[in-house]
This record gives C-alpha cells, sequence and structure tokens, in this order.
C-alpha cells in the first residue's frame, strides 16, 4: 500500500510525508485488531504466501 | 507448504507449553505480515520435552540443512527427549512446514529463555485452547539482537504500531 512507487531514495519530502501518513493509518488499524485476530490474520497470510509459492514453483515445473 | 495454523492445533493438542517468538509475534504485537516459519521456546521441564519430542516424531520432523551443512551433520535427535532437553536449537520441517525449536534466543539472558520469556507472555485464545506469545519488550529485544534487515523492519513497524 505504497503511496508513492519511488525508491524511497528518490522520495521528495511530500512523499515521505506521505509515506509515513499511510505507515501510520495500516499501524493503527492493525491495532484496532484484537491479539487474536492479528494472530489468525498472520497465520492465514503465511500459509496464502505458502501456496502461492508453492504454486510458482509447480508452475515452473510444468512449464 | 507451510500450514502454520495446524503446526499450532497439533502443538497444542499435544499439551506442550511453549511460547511464540518470531514472525507470528510481530504480527500478534500489530505488525501483520507473512513469515515463512513457527518459532517457539518450549517449556525446558522433562514432561514437556517428553510430549514435544513425541509430537516431533509424529509430525515426521527433520533437521534442515543450512548453506553448506546437510541435515545429516546435525548430531542431535529432536525425537529424542533427552537430546532436546540438552538444551540446543533446532531448525526442522515437519508435515505441517517448517518449525523452529528455540532454547536459547539472543537477546534473552537466561539458560532457559523459556523461563524468562514465560514472565511477560500474553496468553491469547486460539481456536479451542490457549497460547502464549512473547512479550513486546522481549520481542523487540530478540529483534534488535538479531540485527537482520527484516529484524530492523519488524522493528520500525512496531514502534510505529504500539498496540
Amino acid at each position: 500500500m505504497a503511496a508513492t512507487n519511488k525508491r524511497p531514495s528518490d522520495w521528495t519530502r511530500e512523499e515521505r510525508e506521505r509515506e509515513e501518513r499511510v505507515r501510520e493509518i495500516r499501524a493503527r488499524e492493525s491495532c484496532e485488531q484484537t491479539p487474536e485476530e492479528r494472530l489468525e490474520e498472520t497465520l492465514r497470510l503465511s500459509r496464502f504466501i505458502s501456496e502461492l509459492r508453492r504454486g510458482l514453483s509447480d508452475d515452473v515445473r510444468t512449464g | 507448504m507451510f500450514e502454520p495454523d495446524d503446526l499450532l492445533v497439533a502443538l497444542t493438542a499435544a499439551n506442550v507449553e511453549f511460547v511464540v517468538i518470531g514472525g507470528v509475534a510481530v504480527g500478534v504485537h500489530g505488525f501483520v505480515r507473512a513469515t515463512k516459519d513457527l518459532d517457539i521456546v518450549p517449556d525446558p521441564s522433562p514432561e514437556n520435552l517428553t510430549r514435544l519430542a513425541q509430537l516431533l516424531e509424529k509430525i515426521d520432523a527433520q533437521h534442515v540443512g543450512i548453506e553448506d551443512f546437510s541435515p545429516e551433520e546435525f548430531p542431535y535427535d529432536p525425537t529424542d527427549p533427552a537430546q532436546l532437553a540438552e538444551g540446543a536449537n533446532f531448525r526442522l520441517v515437519t508435515s505441517h512446514g517448517p518449525l523452529d525449536i528455540m532454547q536459547w534466543v539472543s537477546g534473552v539472558e537466561a539458560d532457559h529463555a523459556y523461563t524468562e520469556l514465560a514472565k511477560q507472555a500474553l496468553t491469547i485464545r486460539f481456536r479451542e485452547a490457549e497460547i502464549r506469545v512473547c512479550g513486546i519488550e522481549h520481542l523487540r529485544a530478540m529483534k534488535k539482537a538479531a540485527g537482520r534487515e527484516q529484524d530492523l523492519t519488524d522493528l520500525g513497524e512496531l514502534s510505529s504500531a504500539k498496540c
């Protein structure tokens, strides 16, 4: 959810402030969840990424 | 395939006492991100290590090679409670995916990290059971001591989160 697609070293002051604001919003949204909800989301995301990686390697094998 | 929820269910169903550290703990404390493995610090009591060793055998735990070290070069057998009790760390792969058994951890000054971590651990509900997750100060200390790029990113994000 980046506010700019430039590399951090190329950010202007305004872009740096926008990125910081995005980070603050994400942090606040995450903190509005309970620890139990964050645990479940972390587990779900980790499993999902693992499935994606597996699918990627299957594609390479069959391709 | 990494099935961290199934790993946690298997651990709690086997009545293994442990504290979760690593990427899953980072998520619980406010920076939700994917992680490649489940890191746990087990209670070092002989009864608990026996339960853990039995579970590790059941879920087909095997050493993972690291760079030029092959799995066969790691001498300790994590499915033997006596060898687990020697206090080493184990990087394993199981039928539910990667599982790191950590008994000493950089950033936590104690012979048995569990004893220290348990003092500040959060107890949270997970499915039909409860699990313990290391406290934020211990998590920060471990991340600072590890100092890899991901650890430094986690430290920055955890500072923003302040949950």
